[in-house]
């Protein structure tokens, strides 16, 4: 494999093998593309559901997946895409890059990065493997509101609740290894304001996972005493709340999505300056804007409940704070637009996946300030226009950004670089999927389409929209299958290698060899800005001149 | 204006155009999806209009951040420079930065403005009261049962009177789970909750039918838990209402009741025919009393109590039309 295998410290002759060394890896970089890898593997599965379900959707009165196995796929992927893929694929690129960005021989704590992986990679498999549990997988929605997940019977709603309390330990563990690395290992010179914009993102990323976590840990266990205790904390009939439920869930469930995105936001932040051969434009405005916009997304969960009918105050009190993010998140947007401005833009993958992602985000984050007014949203809450607005915030910002990451770091990763024409393909082929499947559900929402409806019934535009939505889900199958064969295609041997920076990067990790060895660096340079590649680079043309 | 801008201001306005106009066209062909469908109450009025408020500053967003991008990736492109030429070593500007943060901050105030300009409307709307003017809504599942004032039944078919002010208690029986009712056409949607009543002003102005959705997920037959608004004057909607009290005192309407609390309440599982679909066909058991009494109000292993709460006339409404229906025990 690419990444060199440390030696052991201790000689342990099974964990030497091809395999093994892999299994007993506490190396940060191979943990990793662990990470990654398997998050990858999980999209397809996660992915593959949402095809099954466009399938079904794509005409009307459909009988093809219907009833629970629908309310299956649809539970599934969403608690898939979120708990196994996103959130898990930003700690694997934090993992490879953070040590190396900040110079740091490995994470603080390398067991426990071992820890964490494995148990996502057990959480996963507790999750996927409910699908053969009695009575099918959980099929109440990825939030599975009480009482009707109480209600549900066999036994994967419990499966469910086992599994998503893995993937918080995991997190938990993560997140806590992420702050203090980036605390105490960051090499000379690397002050805050040095600090590159992604390792602040994996920063904030971890402090929302360490405080929202357990929220979402007490409401799992209350739900599971309900189910199998006895309790009665979400049930109405014995006096219990199922708004309780709600608002525990959502204080975690919101901030969820800024763990998902504010990584995004730090891959573009990275990638916009190196291929606009420019600096980043208002570095200082970024990283306010993302802390301000960390902290804001713990008070705005409310704007998922506005259809439960809470006092006219309170939904107002939860509008102006929603509303109130699109104020850094507007900062975000036109300091990357205005990066590109007199720059030298060269549209390799990773910068056409960020361009793209500029342009997906910014009709996300418009659909999401409509929703924000709460008495548009008593029209829209529930409908296909929240698919449209969550998937553009979510595959058109976070899994964007991840397609970015890829080809940005696969030449660090594995010494080559992915192939470009393919890249290009697989962008555009994604990006027109993307938008034909999401655009026209802001329209079948409007039109009055609920959510998590496994089948329709309508004519004329009903039709045409969601055969658009469905021709696009396929586009964008496609598009998503050429990343996987250029994936396996470019391995060693058939393309050629790459120096240690092929972009011409700005910071640290391209200063290690590609892959980099298992110490990371032999010595680090003094870190004076935050772009002591450039810094160095510089410095020898200077050398060589002289 | 710096030099770079002023020579892309002619693509500027032409792409501006390009997207405004497909826009304009589609707009014009009314209920495309491009705005909330087909708007019916003083309630979904104000929707659209806050709707199309913040549709446009949306679009010029929109068109804000993309046509400098579009502009600076034409202009800026590489073609064919070498990556170690570098643009200028720009760091930001505190002006802009300043200006970009101003800027969001007064459209934000400016869509909350008109946001709440318009709540009153959403929310409260203004004019005389419905008589009777406050109709229970109870989310089942899978079907919705209206009570009226006077003790009158409907089950998936709700009547309103046009031009009034109608409240809506919207719940849900304590044993069941949560629901949304959503008239698309007529705005607003509230969550029926399971010991909790939410109150929906709504107030139709144009007589018609208009169809009903669940909009929370409530389990396997969520997405055919459909029901129907039928607005009509204020005097029909009195003598409907009256005479649906009084057939329901009666027999036969005893038996129009349980024919609509079969076809909402048993059919969505059981069949139209009895015959079984997601739940068994219904054999021998329909025409027994005490089974079907029992299973109603308790419910079964998979199935919901469909008939908790049931007063008990609806109850024998129902056992009544089952005997009449399947005489025999029912079933094929």
């Amino acid at each position: 494999m690419a990444v060199r295998a440390e030696t052991p410290r201790y000689d342990v002759p099974w964990t030497s093998g091809r395999i093994a060394s892999w299994i007993a890896t506490v190396d940060h970089k191979r943990i990793g593309i662990l990470y990654i890898s398997t998050a990858l593997v999980f999209f397809l599965f996660g992915g593959a559901m949402a095809e099954l379900m466009r399938a079904q959707l794509a005409r009307p009165n459909e009988d093809f997946i219907v009833r629970n196995s629908y309310n299956e796929l649809l539970t599934m992927h969403g608690t898939i895409m979120i708990f196994l893929v996103v959130v898990p694929v930003w700690a694997g690129f934090a993992n490879f890059v953070v040590p190396l960005m900040i110079g740091a021989r490995d994470m603080a704590f390398p067991r426990l990065n071992a820890f964490s992986y494995w148990m996502f990679v057990l959480g996963g498999i507790v999750l996927l493997g409910s699908f053969f549990a009695k009575g099918g997988a959980a099929h109440t929605g990825w939030y599975g509101y009480p009482p009707l997940s109480v209600k549900a019977h066999g036994h994967g709603q419990d499966l469910w609740i086992l599994g998503l309390h893995i993937l918080t330990i995991s997190s938990l563990a993560a997140a806590i290894n992420f702050i203090v690395t980036i605390h105490n290992m960051r090499t000379a010179g690397m002050t805050w304001m040095r600090l590159p914009l992604f390792v602040w993102a994996i920063e904030i990323y971890s402090w929302l996972l360490v405080v929202v976590l357990p929220a979402l840990a007490v409401g799992l266990t209350l739900l599971l005493l309900d189910r199998q205790a006895g309790t009665h904390f979400f049930l109405p009939a014995e006096g219990g709340s199922p708004i309780l439920y709600q608002h525990v869930f959502w204080f975690f469930g919101h901030p969820e999505v800024y763990v998902m995105i504010l990584p995004a936001f730090g891959v573009i932040s990275e990638v916009i300056p190196v291929f606009a051969r420019k600096p980043i434009f208002g570095y200082k405005a970024l990283v306010f804007a993302m802390v301000v916009i960390g902290f804001y997304s713990l008070l705005v969960w409310a704007h998922h409940m506005f259809a439960v009918g809470l006092p006219v105050g309170l939904q107002t009190f939860f509008l102006v704070t929603s509303l109130s993010i699109a104020v850094p998140t507007g900062i975000k947007i036109f300091n990357w637009v205005a990066t590109t401005w007199r720059g030298n833009l060269i549209f390799d993958p990773p910068m056409l996946w960020a361009l793209g992602f500029i342009v997906v985000f910014t009709i996300g984050g418009l659909s999401g300030v409509m929703v924000a007014l709460f008495p548009f949203d008593w029209q829209v809450h529930d409908s296909y226009f929240v698919v449209a607005h969550m998937h553009y915030v979510m595959f058109g910002g976070a899994i964007f950004a991840m397609f970015a990451a890829l080809y940005y770091w696969w030449p660090k990763m594995f010494g080559h670089k992915l192939g470009r024409r393919l890249g290009i393909w697989n962008f555009w082929l994604v990006f027109i999927g993307f938008n034909l499947t999401f655009f026209p559900q802001h329209m079948l929402g409007l039109l009055g389409m609920p959510r998590r409806v496994y089948t329709w019934d309508g004519d004329g535009w009903w039709q045409a929209y969601n055969m658009i939505s469905s021709i696009g889900a396929a586009i964008m199958a496609v598009g998503i299958l050429v990343f996987f064969v250029d994936a396996f295609w470019s391995r060693k041997g058939r393309v050629p290698r790459v120096g240690n920076d092929p972009w011409l990067g700005d910071t640290l990790e391209w200063y290690a060899t590609s892959p980099p060895p298992p110490h990371n660096f032999d010595r680090v340079p003094y870190v004076t800005s935050a772009r002591p590649l450039r810094d160095l680079r510089r410095r020898l043309q200077e050398g060589i001149n002289a | 204006m710096p030099p770079a801008v002023r020579r892309s201001l002619p693509a500027i306005v032409v792409l501006a155009g390009a997207l405004a106009l497909p826009a304009v066209a589609l707009a014009d062909t009314g209920s495309a999806g491009l705005s909330p469908i087909d708007p019916s109450s003083e309630n979904a009025n104000g929707i659209s209009a806050i709707w199309w408020f913040v549709l446009a500053w949306a679009g010029v967003i929109f068109l804000i951040v993309t046509v400098p991008l579009v502009v600076f990736i034409v202009r800026y492109r590489s073609n064919g420079r070498s990556r170690h030429d570098e643009g200028p070593q720009v760091h930001g500007s505190v002006r802009l930065e300043l200006a970009w943060t101003a800027f969001p901050i007064a459209v934000i105030i400016i869509l909350g403005a008109f946001t709440f300009w318009k709540l009153g409307d959403v929310n409260d709307p203004a004019g005389a009261a419905g008589s009777p003017g406050e109709v229970l809504v109870q989310g089942r599942q899978f079907y919705w049962q209206f009570v009226y004032p006077n003790g009158a039944i409907s089950i998936n078919d709700l009547y309103l009177p046009a031009d009034r002010v109608t409240s809506l208690e919207i719940t849900a029986p304590v044993n069941d789970v949560i629901h949304s009712f959503w008239a698309p056409e007529l705005g607003p949607k509230r969550d029926a909750i399971p010991g909790r009543v939410n109150t929906l002003k709504l107030k139709p102005l144009d007589e018609g039918s208009y169809v009903i959705r669940c909009a929370e997920l409530c389990g396997l037959q969520h997405a055919v838990m459909d029901g129907t608004v039928t607005v009509v004057s204020e005097p029909a909607y009195q003598s409907i209402v009256d005479r649906l009290a009084a057939a329901q005192k009666t027999a036969t309407g005893r038996k129009a009741l349980g024919k609509q609390l079969f076809e909402g309440a048993c059919a969505t599982c059981h069949g139209l025919e009895g015959q079984g679909l997601v739940g068994p066909a219904l054999g021998g058991v329909a025409g027994n009393v005490a089974t079907v009494t029992r299973v109603v109000r308790d419910g079964g292993v998979t199935m919901p109590a469909v008939g908790q709460g049931w007063s008990d006339a609806e109850l024998s409404a129902l056992t009544a039309y089952l005997a009449d229906r399947f005489p025999t025990g029912g079933g094929g």
